[in-house]
């Protein structure tokens, strides 16, 4: 039971920062909204028993992407205020848009039979190194692969903005 | 552009630990109150005193030269009437308030130099910080009570006056 | 009863923060005082026996003071802001064994941890990414271009920092080949303090204690890395439109992030509860443990009072061209020696 209402408490909790994220109407105050929702899906993945997985939530989400969109905000947006305003319009449209997302989504949630909880054990940091590091060796270079593709990426687009150093 | 880290950065920053941790061993250079007044150089002084003649009696006679002569006008003094000095039986001028607000003062000693009777020296101690700004303005009692409570200057009026005497250099 | 992780926790946990807590306010005493020493001055010595009341007397009077919100400022978050600092450092002590049982068949089990995750090495970095988050929104919300540039250019520090010390942090990780903090610690129990360990890996181990620690200073805004705030220069930079207890919060969270900082490269590198010699019990561990992080603390403060302050781009020339390619050759030649049976 009590599993139950502390899972219930961050859902909530999680759900309504999440529609503070797209109904604030300041800016900031939104990526920092997200910021909650991110930190609150780590939560969620601890109670799962995925304590791996919500560690590298945390440290990737919440401080890697956020910080990319604070400085995103910061460099881009005008900060003559420290108000940021971003109103959002069409909210009936929207409302709308959204039910019709989630009303077939959660029915066929509902539908669907997972089979028993197998009781396995939870899956701790070994396991997912020894699995990354043994059957799934390939995908993990290839991902590394991908980072570096996407860093090599940045580092052109940033040296392309300014023409004139020749460095 | 130059290297922050480099060899020459480690060595300086570990002498430098090397200072500050041989201060550590040090006695401290600062005191705890007021600094003494032997620890002070020859010429130092910082606050006044009046003082009584060698008969016992007030020195100061009330002539105000000081008054007069003070460059930042930090001295009042109101003179009293003339007495029958009761130690040599002549007839002497005395005080009746004086007033020195240290807060103006410049130390400039003009006061001391100028005094006929060396009526008004200077001390070798500061006075302690007050509460207010009367705590600083120096009255009659304070200046009687540093007679004997703080270290007394060399330099009195005769003193001062006989050093600037120019018979004495010609010699 | 104690076998609850809940009982466990606030059994371990209220002592702990209450430590903590004290040891900040000591902290700040400690820092003027050895200053004073350094500098062949008295430090502040007249509250209280050799001034140990002092913080006692600084809280009051930032208690006291006026509590100014600019007008143009976001109240939420200025306000909101202070609070996490402290509650973020703490919570990162939470994985950190202070002490250690021998049971009955001699079996090392480092237990003084609030929570023993095992997850214990990511929990602390997760909190420490998570820090530079609060000082940012300080920095913004006060509607200051100073403090906007402050907080910058402290989230600048704080993120490429944390690369390095992630890195060194796995250096432990891969000797002991766990991330729980408790294991780690048991790990050097047996083969010796991973920074001192007499072997062909203590070189690689004291490598990376010394830029875990240093990467540590930076995270925490010691001097020499301490430009964001850059007391003389900018005036506490990012909190310099928060007044009193505000800004003593703020202050509190650096000096108990200095604590924590001590505490987690002790139990990392130098073994934490796990003695040199002697009995190996859970009071003996206690105090092995503080005396370790005892003396990291005293070189912190140490350091702070003696080196110069880096530069905005020396800062982040030191961290992406040194550190980042020194701490990814460490983590190559600490797993060298894993596979090679030197650890």
């Amino acid at each position: 039971m009590s599993p139950l209402i502390g899972f219930g408490l961050v859902a909530g909790f999680l759900l309504a920062s999440a529609v503070m994220v797209v109904r604030s109407d300041n800016l900031v105050h939104s990526v920092l909204w997200l910021s909650v929702v991110l930190v609150l899906t780590a939560v969620v993945f601890i109670l799962l028993g995925a304590t791996f997985l919500g560690g590298i939530q945390i440290i990737l989400y919440t401080g890697g992407v956020i910080t990319l969109m604070l400085f995103g905000i910061m460099l881009t947006g005008k900060q003559d205020t420290v108000e940021i305003p971003n109103p959002s319009e069409g909210h009936l449209a929207g409302a709308g848009a959204a039910l019709a997302f989630l009303v077939p989504t959660l029915s066929a949630i509902w539908a669907t039979d997972f089979g028993p909880d197998k009781g396995l054990p939870p899956v701790t940091a070994k396991h997912i190194g020894t699995a990354v590091l043994g059957p799934h060796l390939v995908a993990f270079e290839a991902l590394s692969v991908l980072l570096l593709a996407a860093m090599i990426g940045a580092i052109v687009l940033a040296r392309r903005s300014d023409p004139g150093e020749g460095r | 552009m130059r290297r922050s880290l480099s060899l020459r950065w480690i060595w300086q920053s570990l002498k430098a630990l090397g200072v500050t941790g041989k201060h550590v061993l040090f006695e401290p250079r600062t005191t705890e109150g007021i600094r003494s007044a032997e620890s002070r150089a020859p010429r130092y002084r910082a606050s006044f005193a009046l003082v009584h003649d060698e008969h016992g009696e007030e020195a100061c006679i009330g002539c105000s030269l000081c008054e007069k002569i003070c460059p930042s006008t930090v001295i009042t003094v109101v003179p009293g009437g003339k007495v029958e000095s009761p130690a040599t039986g002549k007839k002497r001028g005395t005080l009746e308030d004086f007033t020195l607000d240290l807060q103006a003062c410049i130390i400039c000693e003009l006061c001391v130099q100028v005094c006929p009777v060396d009526a008004i020296v200077m001390v070798r101690e500061q006075e302690t910080p007050g509460y207010s700004r009367e705590d600083l303005v120096l009255t009659m009692d304070k200046l009687y009570a540093n007679e004997h409570d703080k270290p007394r200057y060399w330099g009195s009026g005769s003193a001062l006056m006989e050093m600037q005497d120019p018979k004495k250099e010609v010699g | 009863m104690l076998d609850n992780p809940i009982v466990w926790a606030f059994a371990i946990g209220g002592p702990l923060i209450t430590f903590l807590m004290g040891g900040g306010a000591v902290a700040t005493w400690w820092e003027r005082r050895f200053a004073g020493k350094m500098q062949t001055r008295f430090g502040p010595n007249r509250v209280g026996p050799q001034g140990i009341l002092q913080p006692v007397a600084d809280a009051f009077k930032m208690m006291q003071k006026e509590d100014i919100v600019p007008r143009a400022a976001d109240r939420t978050l200025f306000n909101l802001a202070p609070i996490f600092p402290p509650f973020l450092v703490i919570a990162s002590a939470a994985v950190i064994p202070f002490a250690a049982t021998v049971d009955a068949t001699g079996k090392y089990d480092p237990t003084g941890a609030v929570a023993e995750l095992d997850i214990g090495i990511l929990w602390v970095l997760s909190m420490a990414g998570l820090m530079v988050f609060p000082i940012w929104v300080a920095g913004w919300s006060a509607n200051n271009k100073y403090t906007l540039l402050s907080g910058m250019r402290m989230v600048a520090q704080g993120i490429s920092y944390e690369i390095p010390m992630v890195l060194c942090a796995l250096i432990p990780v891969i000797y002991a080949g766990s991330l729980s903090l408790s294991d780690i610690v048991a790990y050097q129990h047996e083969h010796g303090w991973i920074a001192l360990s007499l072997s062909p890996s203590m070189f690689v181990g004291a490598a990376a204690m010394l830029l875990f620690f240093l990467t540590s200073l930076a995270e925490a805004n010691r001097i020499p890395f301490d430009i964001p705030e850059a007391e003389s220069e900018l005036i506490a930079g990012v909190m310099v439109e928060y007044t009193g207890i505000k800004f003593g919060i703020f202050m509190l969270a650096e000096y108990l992030h200095t604590i924590v900082a001590a505490a987690l490269t002790s139990a990392l590198f130098l073994g934490g509860p796990s003695p040199l010699f002697g009995p190996a019990g859970p009071i003996a561990g206690l105090i092995w443990m503080l005396g370790k992080t005892l003396v990291l603390f005293v070189l912190i403060y140490w350091l702070r009072w003696s080196l110069y302050r880096f530069r905005s781009d020396q800062l982040m020339d030191l961290c992406w061209k040194v550190l980042v390619p020194m701490s990814l050759l460490l983590v190559m030649l600490a797993a060298l020696m894993v596979a090679g049976g030197f650890a």
